[in-house]
């Protein structure tokens, strides 16, 4: 499974990455390198806070994001970090992508005209 | 060309887009453990150079003056500065070792090298490198080596602004607003106050200050 989850050539996506929220909440984290707070997750993507525990809590499981709970101002901050493992994840899923659309383009034939 | 293949390479330029932007935040400073790895380094660095800046006033106040100061005395000082450094060095290699190791457990020297010192990285140091080479050159020929602390803070301290987004952590803007801040006081006030004393006060209290910081730091998120 994580086998090919991890070749760039494979055409099987990594479905933990390709889930729609999960795939926003990595491509917002790897933008930024700083430990992004739940709260600004919450606001930027536009996920509810239910739906947005679960797929960290998920990302989490397979080691693609860290998440650090502590208080500052006597109010709980939590704080999500992408890792390395999750950042190579979504290089390898943009690849595996590429890769698909790649052999679906040949498998269309050349030469036939525009129906437009 | 169908109208079907041009909107699927219209996709793969995209994504060839996003592809360099993502690899274009890739940075091994990101994902190791930084505050961790600089934070001793920083406060065992202040706190030597405040040692030996505080062995060299004294030496100084008692002989008269630098070159009133016994030569093997100063030769031994000299040699032990540079041991300790070397140890600081060893000791900052072994912490960024043990960081990257987290992420790699394969992680060589070599690769270690090749992590940190990209074209990057090198593109910015190499400018500063060579201004501090120039400026202490300058002003060692010139004669006026008072002033070489109060620029080599100056100047260090610009290289850690510039660093700074580089390397992911903040406390080194802090670090070099103190240097610089502290580097053009000692600038002007080179010619009244003792060369160590300003090199305790830009370098040594610099370096334990954000080595504190560093370590409160650490404090504040295992509360």
């Amino acid at each position: 499974m994580s086998g090919k989850r991890n070749n760039p050539h494979s055409l099987k996506l990594d479905r933990i990455i390709h889930e729609p929220a999960r795939l926003q909440i990595i491509s917002y984290l790897a933008g930024d390198a700083r430990a992004v707070p739940f709260s600004e997750l919450n606001e930027k993507l536009g996920l509810s806070a239910g739906n947005l525990s679960v797929q960290l809590k998920r990302l989490e499981d397979v080691g693609y994001v860290s998440i650090v709970k502590s208080f500052r101002d006597n109010r709980p901050l939590t704080a999500v970090t992408l890792t390395r493992s999750g950042f190579d994840a979504l290089q390898v899923y943009l690849q595996q992508l590429e890769s698909i659309i790649n052999q679906l383009k040949e498998t269309i034939p050349a030469g036939e005209k525009d129906k437009n | 060309m169908t109208r079907d293949k041009k909107e699927l390479e219209e996709v793969i330029a995209d994504l060839r887009l996003i592809k360099e932007a993502v690899s274009k935040s890739d940075s091994f400073f990101r994902f190791i453990d930084m505050r961790w790895a600089m934070r001793s380094i920083l406060l065992i660095a202040g706190l030597m150079i405040a040692l030996f800046a505080g062995i060299f006033y004294y030496l100084v106040d008692y002989y008269g003056s630098f070159p009133e100061i016994p030569s093997q005395l100063r030769i031994a000082l000299f040699i032990l500065a540079g041991l300790a450094w070397c140890g600081l060095g060893y000791l900052k290699l072994n912490n960024f070792l043990k960081s990257s190791r987290s992420l790699r457990k394969d992680m060589t020297l070599n690769k270690l090298f090749n992590e940190i010192f990209t074209s990057r990285l090198v593109a910015l140091i190499l400018p500063f490198s060579l201004a501090i080479i120039l400026v202490i050159v300058f002003l060692s020929s010139r004669g006026q080596i008072i002033y070489i602390v109060p620029a080599l803070a100056i100047l260090l301290g610009l290289t850690f602004v510039s660093m700074s987004p580089i390397v992911h952590l903040s406390e080194l803007y802090l670090l070099s607003v103190w240097l610089i801040a502290t580097g053009l006081l000692a600038l002007y006030t080179a010619t009244q106050i003792h060369p160590m004393a300003l090199l305790s006060l830009t370098f040594a209290a610099g370096f334990i200050l954000t080595g504190l910081l560093l370590y409160l730091d650490l404090l504040a998120h295992k509360s």
